[in-house]
């Protein structure tokens, strides 16, 4: 049944809401499209990855508090992947990129089993820190502080990516190797270890959002399907290989479901998919994509 | 290697061991295995077999959302037989039970079953408490003619539309449970109007239906409805359209791990201040995990701080059992109750009838009364199978004194079976199905 029941008030909410849930989605989604676009990896860890991000507050939280898990939890989880991409993934680049498909989603598998046999099969419940949990009222909305706080630290993680991918020597090459990797491998770049810090990178940024996304969710074994799957449609949406497209694609991503809800909530499930359908057949490329890159 | 001169005795694969090193490691073996099977025969005197063990095919989610209850049940279910094999068994008979782990699927939950009787031989079923694989479960039983306890599923459909002469239900139906709640509701904050949040499968629709029935005695109608599939994380959406909509109470038709995410949201957003939260069943395993957020009046099919001599005694033979390798929070839950009384019943049932056959055991439990560990008795009901009991009205909360899970509810009241559960009358009229015929069992 379609309620349109949109006040300002409403409306404001919603957005913000899709906004809090899109940001989490663009950071997960650069992070798969880097590694997409630079390194042609489909990645299947990325939700596990996501989901160790969220484990790792389970257990230094007692240690440490919320606030430094947001930094140790990506660094020791981009170590690991940068281990898991030199060690298991780099031997397989030569061949069909089907089999590193294989070997991430085996890996994805593992892995959420090992979540499950140290940290057992019950979800861990989890708020968020003292001074951000309750309501901000304006007269305009009211909304949830810990989600205008997910705004406002992606957004400025986001700033400061887009500063890394533009201006620095690092990131430029690796934006570089998404639009033509053969030319950053002619021009004598160290491509390998350009990979593994790519590959960290995409799994610090999952990373992230899991520590982010904890408080609000609770954290529980198949966390990470859940989200891999949202992942890959805004990928599609946004275009592979495109930082840009990431960002559109997410926020839009998040937008919609939020608005969804509102409007016609018997769609809210399918609107993502119908929205990735239209793109594959409208404009495969997706919205800001590389022509040509997996078409 | 290949010219090297076999020793005496070496066998001709060349793995290097003698004749005697064989027959000697296999006879080792071969008494350590007799050792262990006669240190198992000698270790349970008492049961020397009046008869085989009663095999008891339990299906419980002990992966998924609903883990931790499943779990639960298990554990209750676990007790009841210990107590009973340490008596000396049903009928002289060791109680044995196998469990399978069927997480929130009707499909795998059919799949077991089968194997389960296929395989495992048992003589009966019980478990589980998703509703739909309940449903399943409850089909598969009646076409292979096995008596079905089903603990812990709550929708209406499974003692109404989807009845079956070997179906029982142990925990409070939707109907029971929200005539309770609904009741209460209406006397105290006197709503007007109720917004839903669903659990989009047949428990939750049944959940919404009933409490939808039990408010409009009071004059509450419900101005909106969302259906979540199960397994939804984030209901913020849901929670900001129902604030714009205004209504006094929202109902939470949700279970376990999504119950526990609604609550929370329903806090971060702040909506306690505007809307009472309500639903119809929550229990321990729910607002263990809410935390500070422990909010709303719902129904309760059983609470360790329910003030019985029996339940209190129940409790600490619980604790007893399985507190040391808990947290230091725990207490048990609703789910270890009926895991404990169903299979009590089922075993008290056996021995009325003197035999493990179906027929026998269903008569001897229908319109059974029976010390349900509450205020009034509880009743196997004849024409629907479904155990009438005391139904119990509680608040959420997390008191700033929180020692333990027993803080986690204040019960507001209790209503007893008779005047919550549907007559017959209503029961037919919402298409309740009429238990098969005996003969079809035969």
């Amino acid at each position: 049944m379609i309620s349109l029941n949109l006040s300002l008030p409403t409306i404001m909410n919603q957005l913000l809401n899709g906004f809090a849930l899109g940001t989490l989605l663009v950071l997960m989604a650069i992070g798969l499209t880097i590694i997409l676009g630079l390194m042609r990896v489909i990645n299947f860890t990325h939700g596990v990855i996501y989901a160790l991000g969220a484990y790792s507050v389970v257990t230094l939280f007692n240690y440490t508090g919320f606030w430094p898990c947001l930094i140790i939890g990506p660094i020791l989880l981009g170590l690991i992947g940068m281990g898991m991409e030199a060690t298991l993934i780099r031997p397989l680049y030569k061949r069909d990129p089907l089999h590193t498909m294989l070997l991430t989603f085996g890996l994805a598998l593992m892995i959420e089993d090992i979540i499950r046999m140290t940290w057992g099969d019950a979800p861990y419940p989890m708020s968020p820190p003292e001074f951000l949990s309750g309501i901000i009222d304006l007269k305009l909305f009211i909304f949830s502080k810990y989600r205008l706080f997910i705004i406002v630290f992606c957004s400025a993680l986001l700033i400061a990516l887009w500063f890394f991918f533009q201006k620095t020597p690092m990131g430029k090459t690796i934006l570089a190797g998404t639009f033509d990797r053969e030319m950053v491998i002619a021009l004598g770049i160290p491509i390998n270890l350009l990979f593994t810090i790519t590959f960290g990178i995409g799994s610090a940024l999952a990373a992230v959002a899991g520590v982010l996304n904890a408080p609000i969710q609770g954290v529980y074994p198949p966390m990470g399907t859940g989200i891999i799957m949202s992942c890959f449609v805004v990928v599609i949406i946004g275009g592979m290989g495109s930082f840009w497209g990431a960002v559109i694609g997410g926020l839009l991503v998040g937008v919609v479901v939020s608005f969804s809800v509102e409007v016609f909530s018997a769609m809210s499930d399918v609107i993502v998919f119908i929205l990735m359908a239209i793109v594959l057949l409208v404009r495969p490329r997706g919205i800001a994509g590389i022509e040509g890159l997996l078409e | 290697m290949k010219d090297e001169k076999k020793k005496d005795g070496e066998m001709g694969n060349h793995s290097g061991l003698t004749r005697r090193q064989f027959l000697a490691r296999t006879g080792v073996v071969a008494a350590g295995l007799t050792a262990y099977q006669l240190s198992e025969f000698l270790g349970a005197p008492h049961l020397k077999a009046a008869g085989p063990p009663i095999l008891i095919g339990n299906i419980e989610p002990l992966s998924g959302p609903y883990a931790d209850s499943g779990q639960d049940e298990m554990e209750g279910a676990m007790l009841a037989n210990e107590e009973w094999n340490a008596k000396g068994g049903v009928l002289g008979r060791e109680i044995k039970m196998i469990t399978e782990d069927a997480p929130s699927n009707p499909g795998i939950g059919v799949q077991k079953t089968i194997k389960l009787i296929k395989k495992d031989n048992v003589h009966f079923l019980t478990g589980t408490l998703t509703s739909s694989v309940t449903l399943a479960i409850a089909e598969e039983a009646f076409k292979e003619k096995k008596l079905f306890m089903a603990f812990g599923s709550h929708s209406d459909d499974t003692t109404m539309q989807k009845s079956h002469r070997t179906t029982f239900r142990t925990t409070s139906q939707n109907w029971m449970l929200s005539t309770a709640v609904g009741a209460w509701l209406g006397k105290n904050w006197k709503p007007k109007s109720v917004y839903h949040i669903t659990a989009d499968y047949t428990w939750g629709h049944t959940a919404r239906t009933s409490m939808n029935r039990a408010l409009a005695k009071s004059g509450c109608k419900e101005i909106g409805n969302d259906f979540t599939p199960l397994g939804t994380k984030d209901f913020s959406a849901n929670l900001i359209k129902a604030r714009g909509l205004k209504p006094d109470l929202l109902s939470c038709n949700c279970y376990g791990a999504d119950q526990v995410n609604l609550v929370k949201q329903f806090k971060e957003f702040g909506l306690a201040k505007d809307i009472h939260l309500c639903g119809p069943l929550s229990g321990i395993p729910m607002m263990k995990g809410t935390g500070q957020a422990a909010d709303g009046v719902w129904g309760l099919s059983w609470n360790c701080t329910v003030d019985t001599p029996a339940s209190q005694k129940l409790r600490a033979t619980l604790r007893k059992r399985y507190a040391a390798n808990k947290a230091p929070q725990w207490e048990p839950s609703y789910r270890h109750y009926l895991g404990y009384i169903t299979h009590q019943q089922l075993f008290e049932a056996i021995t009325r009838a003197k035999s493990t056959d179906l027929i026998p055991v269903i008569k001897a439990l229908e319109g059974w009364k029976f010390d349900g560990l509450k205020w009034t008795p509880s009743t196997w009901r004849n024409f629907d199978h479904q155990n009438v009991q005391d139904v119990i009205v509680a608040k959420a909360q997390y008191p700033a004194n929180f020692k333990t899970w027993a803080d986690l509810f204040k019960i507001l009241g209790h209503v007893p079976g008779d005047e919550c559960a549907p007559s017959y009358e209503e029961w037919k009229k919402e298409g309740g199905h009429e238990l098969e015929p005996y003969d079809l069992l035969k």
